[in-house]
């Protein structure tokens, strides 16, 4: 890691992590679930019309129109909801999480590409009528193509935010496969994917219920496929639900987690008894409490990824807090640092003391280490002689232990000496 | 009745994952990653305010096997002067002077048969935050690595140190 990328990223202020926090949980809220809904409609919608070619079948043709709307694809959401979250977190996940905490592969760019062009096509392809226009191939590698491209930008997203509540990998930064590559972001891929697939099965059957107009076998019949999908994909998330949890990392474990996971259950449960409800009483509100249920998963699993990110990430941030801290208090870079007079340097060397050789010395009294009054004086006019010591401490009197290597930065290094200095100037 | 059936079968099938579910976090907590200790000794004062560095008072986590937890008479070195009047350092006093050994609870242990040193890792210039997190803001320690086969596995996989069994099953 070199410091190049870091100087071009201020660190955050405190105020501004605790909102950036937020920023990425609110990002990712609004986005898994309506990205999850656009890519299962558009998964169902073009694997239907693969099993009629020429756009001619009255059954598969309607279907997988239907898929499309059920897949709520249109401009202005796709901005609101998916892109321009994608966007924000990417430009400052990339300058928190990238720069400052060294979280080295950063896939932001590549999600936003990916999740462009792939709405892009998805939506031409939402818009050519089949019937009419374009003919039945070029449909498809539209179709295809959007949906292959909105899909990986989709799984991009889950492997990347699952690699930040993944702290014990991040050592391995340098290698993607380590950090993105692990049991936990494959059940999060599952878990995600199923439940776009219920969302859009969901989604479908409750405009079915809407439509009156058409002929009522057929309408049936759609009710069903829809039935079918939601049901199989909600039946297998319960799998899902555990193995994520079973696989997420040590550091990410809380009580909440657990809680969060048990909630993540009982909605596809309620959307299924729901569900089987439908079949024996058939009334159209159904369809809209299955949908609600189902799109609601998916704050609840976001918000369980959000939980095991902030305990795994809670002392880095603590640490990065406090380093924008005393960013914030030293001189910006780059600017003039006058010679500081030394009024200033004595009250910033007494502060040092105070903070940090207080624990061990005093002037007048042997503590850990001896008595300044005893030790500075023999410094005097070598101030250099005494700033080494206290950068780099050697082992000198056998009468005390080893004064430990403090770490101070060399401006409280230099404050501390000259303090030490001026106040046993007097000392004979 | 078929639906009612199946309905009461699906309540069942989600109940079962439920139940799974309540058992791996009954697993977790009785894992206890962050024990009581006799004293609250916070890391966060000692570590990140005093810049102390670890091996301070982890003596031997550069030289030996074990890196140890500090004996007494360096707690005292500082204490018997600092916030004496302070609870906890009373009680800390208190061992001291009726020369009793404080019975810190362990958190990190690997089980008998697995061979680890901290001198190698050390050496090899990996840092302690690899194992054990960042424990300069931690209040209290809690583990927060699984320490699982798998876990010392992978890492040495990264850095091509050994990974014949006998390295770690003597
Ligand atoms: C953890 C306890 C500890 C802290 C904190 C500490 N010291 Fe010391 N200091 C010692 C000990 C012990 C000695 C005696 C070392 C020896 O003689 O080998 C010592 C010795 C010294 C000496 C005398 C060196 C000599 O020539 O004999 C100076 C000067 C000194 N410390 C300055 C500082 C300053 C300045 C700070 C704060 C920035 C500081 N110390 C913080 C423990 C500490
Ligand atoms: C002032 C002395 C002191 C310093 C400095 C210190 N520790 Fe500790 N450490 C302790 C004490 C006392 C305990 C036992 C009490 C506890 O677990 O909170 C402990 C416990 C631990 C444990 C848990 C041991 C177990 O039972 O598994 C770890 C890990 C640890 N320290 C790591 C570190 C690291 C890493 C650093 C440097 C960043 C560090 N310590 C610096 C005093 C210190
Ligand atoms: C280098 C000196 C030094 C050493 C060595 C040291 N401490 Fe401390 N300790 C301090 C200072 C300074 C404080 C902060 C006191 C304050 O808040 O004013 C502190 C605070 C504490 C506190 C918190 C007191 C409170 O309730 O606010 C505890 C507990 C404590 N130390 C225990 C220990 C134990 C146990 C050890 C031995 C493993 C130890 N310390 C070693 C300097 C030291
Ligand atoms: C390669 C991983 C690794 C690194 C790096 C590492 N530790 Fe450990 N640490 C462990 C393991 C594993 C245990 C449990 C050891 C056992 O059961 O014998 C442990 C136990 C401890 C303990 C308590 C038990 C004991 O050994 O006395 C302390 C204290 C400790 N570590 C401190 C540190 C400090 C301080 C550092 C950094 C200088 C550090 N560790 C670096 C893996 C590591
Ligand atoms: C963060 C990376 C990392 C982790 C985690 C880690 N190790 Fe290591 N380990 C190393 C490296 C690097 C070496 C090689 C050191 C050398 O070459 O001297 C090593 C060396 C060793 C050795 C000495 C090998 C020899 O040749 O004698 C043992 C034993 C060992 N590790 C055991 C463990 C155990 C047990 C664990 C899990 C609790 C573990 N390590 C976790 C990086 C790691
Ligand atoms: C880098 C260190 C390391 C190496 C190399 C290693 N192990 Fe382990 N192994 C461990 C640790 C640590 C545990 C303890 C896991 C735990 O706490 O349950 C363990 C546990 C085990 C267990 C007990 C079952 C379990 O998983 O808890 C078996 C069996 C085992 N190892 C076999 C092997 C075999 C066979 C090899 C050689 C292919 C091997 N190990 C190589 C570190 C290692």
């Amino acid at each position: 890691m070199t410091d190049f990328p870091e100087s071009l990223f201020h660190l955050p202020s405190p105020a501004y992590l605790h909102l950036i926090r937020y920023i990425l949980l609110g990002a990712t809220l609004t986005f898994f679930a309506y990205a999850g809904l656009v890519l299962g409609g558009s998964v169902l919608s073009v694997s239907t019309s693969l099993g009629d070619r020429n756009g001619k079948d009255s059954f598969v043709r309607p279907l997988s129109r239907h898929f499309m709307e059920a897949s709520s694809l249109s401009l202005l959401p796709i901005l609101i909801l998916a892109l321009l979250p994608l966007i924000t977190v990417g430009l400052i996940a990339t300058s928190l999480f990238h720069f400052s905490l060294n979280v080295g592969s950063n896939l932001w760019p590549g999600v936003l590409i990916l999740a462009v062009s792939g709405s892009l096509l998805l939506l031409l392809y939402k818009a050519g009528d089949p019937s009419i226009h374009s003919p039945g191939t070029v449909r498809l590698l539209l179709g295809g193509g959007g949906t292959g491209l909105f899909f990986l930008a989709y799984l991009l997203v889950i492997v990347q935010t699952g690699s930040y509540m993944n702290t014990e990998l991040w050592q391995f930064s340098d290698r993607p496969v380590t950090l993105f590559l692990t049991w936990n972001n494959c059940a999060r891929i599952g878990l995600y994917l199923l439940l776009s697939l219920a969302a859009a099965g969901a989604r479908l059957l409750q405009i079915m219920y809407g439509k009156n107009g058409i002929n009522a076998r057929q309408g049936n019949a759609m009710k069903n496929t829809a039935k079918g999908i939601t049901l199989a994909t909600l039946l297998l998330l319960p799998f899902l639900i555990v193995a994520d949890i079973y696989t997420l990392p040590t550091a990410a474990l809380n009580g909440m987690v657990y809680l969060t996971g048990a909630f993540l259950l009982l909605l596809p449960w309620a959307a299924v008894i729901v569900l089987l409800e439908s079949f024996r009483n058939d009334r159209s509100g159904s369809g809209t409490v299955i949908f609600i249920l189902v799109i609601l998963t998916f704050p609840v699993a976001v918000t369980l990824d959000h939980l095991g990110r902030e305990q795994a990430t809670a002392e880095k941030m603590i640490l990065l807090q406090e380093k924008s801290e005393t960013e914030k208090t030293a001189p910006p870079p780059g600017a003039e640092t006058p010679v500081k007079k030394k009024q200033d340097l004595f009250a910033e060397g007494e502060n040092v003391f105070d903070k940090v050789c207080s624990a061990c010395h005093r002037f007048d009294q042997k503590l850990v280490g001896p008595p300044y009054n005893l030790v500075v004086p023999r410094y005097r006019g070598k101030v250099d002689e005494l700033k080494a010591f206290i950068r780099n401490p050697v082992k000198l009197d056998p009468a005390y232990p080893a004064m430990p290597k403090l770490g101070l930065k060399e401006e409280e290094i230099e404050a501390v000496a000259v303090f030490l200095l001026e106040k046993t100037r007097d000392v004979q | 009745m078929m639906i009612r059936i199946l309905q009461i079968l699906i309540t069942g099938y989600f109940g079962a994952f439920l139940l799974l579910l309540a058992g791996l976090g009954v697993g977790w907590s009785r894992m206890n990653l962050s024990p009581e200790q006799p004293i609250a000794f916070p890391h966060t004062i000692h570590v990140t305010r005093l810049g102390l560095p670890c091996n301070f008072c982890h003596l031997y986590v550069d030289k030996g096997k074990h890196a140890t937890v500090p004996p007494l008479s360096i707690c005292m070195s500082c204490h018997q002067n600092i916030a004496t009047d302070r609870p906890e350092i009373v009680k800390l006093t208190g061992y001291f002077e009726r020369g009793e050994p404080i019975a810190w609870n362990r958190i990190h242990k690997v089980p008998d048969f697995v061979y680890f040193t901290h001198k190698r890792h050390i050496k090899a210039g990996i840092d302690c935050s690899a194992c054990h997190g960042e424990i300069g803001a931690m209040k209290k320690v809690w583990r927060v690595r699984s320490l699982k086969m798998g876990f010392c596995v992978t890492c040495h996989e990264k850095y091509g140190a050994p990974q014949d069994c006998a390295t770690c099953h003597k």
